[in-house]
């Protein structure tokens, strides 16, 4: 079976460290990306399964990289599912992303252990049509 | 967390997560340095970031203290509030030098 490609979006590092432990190599394929316009050129180069994006980040927030991906489907292709992770600055700021279309969200800080489940919760519910 | 020995801060942490301490330990000195020159800018949109940074990553790995601090960062930091930051500065250095991690 071919493993799930996951593009992990998150400046800090310590963050990224423990998506890395909570996704085991076994059954992940992970890339990681710093800002949103680092994970756009990942995004067109590798085409992950699914997006766990941080919303607040330099040089290019989760917001805008999300509407570019979400805009660059309307011209066609399958939608990718993106799951946004925030440390909650403004909770409008995941009903923005989810007005431009998001698979679910995470609150950080989060429990490494949980992750996997997390996600795979909410990337099943995308294959599903839910 | 606890109180222990001498005043220590002492926090009970998630034995998977033993290799990454230092790791952990290291970025938010590394974090300190960054939020000095920040304040000597008068940067306070670093400031934020920084401060909205920790409060993602601290709880991940069991110490809340961080998490706060850095969510009370942040907030200081949007409000403009130099002062603040710069006392929330001082606040993660003490809790750094003091913090006793128990596996």
């Amino acid at each position: 079976m071919e493993k799930m490609k996951i593009l992990i979006v998150d400046d800090n590092k310590s963050v990224q460290a423990l998506y890395n432990l909570g996704l085991k190599d076994e059954i992940y394929d992970k890339k990681f990306a710093d800002n949103g316009k680092a994970a756009l050129e990942m995004h067109e180069s590798w085409h992950p399964d699914l997006i766990v994006m941080d919303i607040m980040m330099p040089v290019m927030s989760g917001f805008q990289a999300l509407k570019a991906i979400r805009d660059g489907e309307k011209k066609g292709g399958k939608t990718t599912a993106v799951v946004v992770a925030t440390a909650l600055s403004d909770k409008s700021d995941i009903i923005d992303c989810a007005r431009l279309g998001i698979q679910g969200y995470i609150i950080k800080p989060f429990k490494h252990s949980e992750i996997a489940a997390r996600l795979e919760s909410y990337y099943q519910k995308h294959l599903s049509g839910g | 967390m606890a109180e222990g020995k001498g005043g220590k801060l002492v926090v009970k942490v998630d034995p998977d997560l033993a290799e990454l301490i230092p790791g952990f330990i290291q970025n938010r000195h590394d974090d300190i340095r960054q939020l000095k020159i920040a304040v000597e800018k008068g940067d306070m949109a670093t400031a934020r970031l920084i401060g909205h940074s920790m409060k993602g990553s601290g709880g991940g790995y069991g110490f809340y203290g961080i998490t706060d601090i850095g969510g009370a960062m942040e907030i200081a930091a949007k409000n403009g509030k130099k002062d603040e930051v710069e006392r929330l500065i001082g606040e993660l250095s003490d809790y750094l030098d003091n913090v006793e991690i128990v596996y």
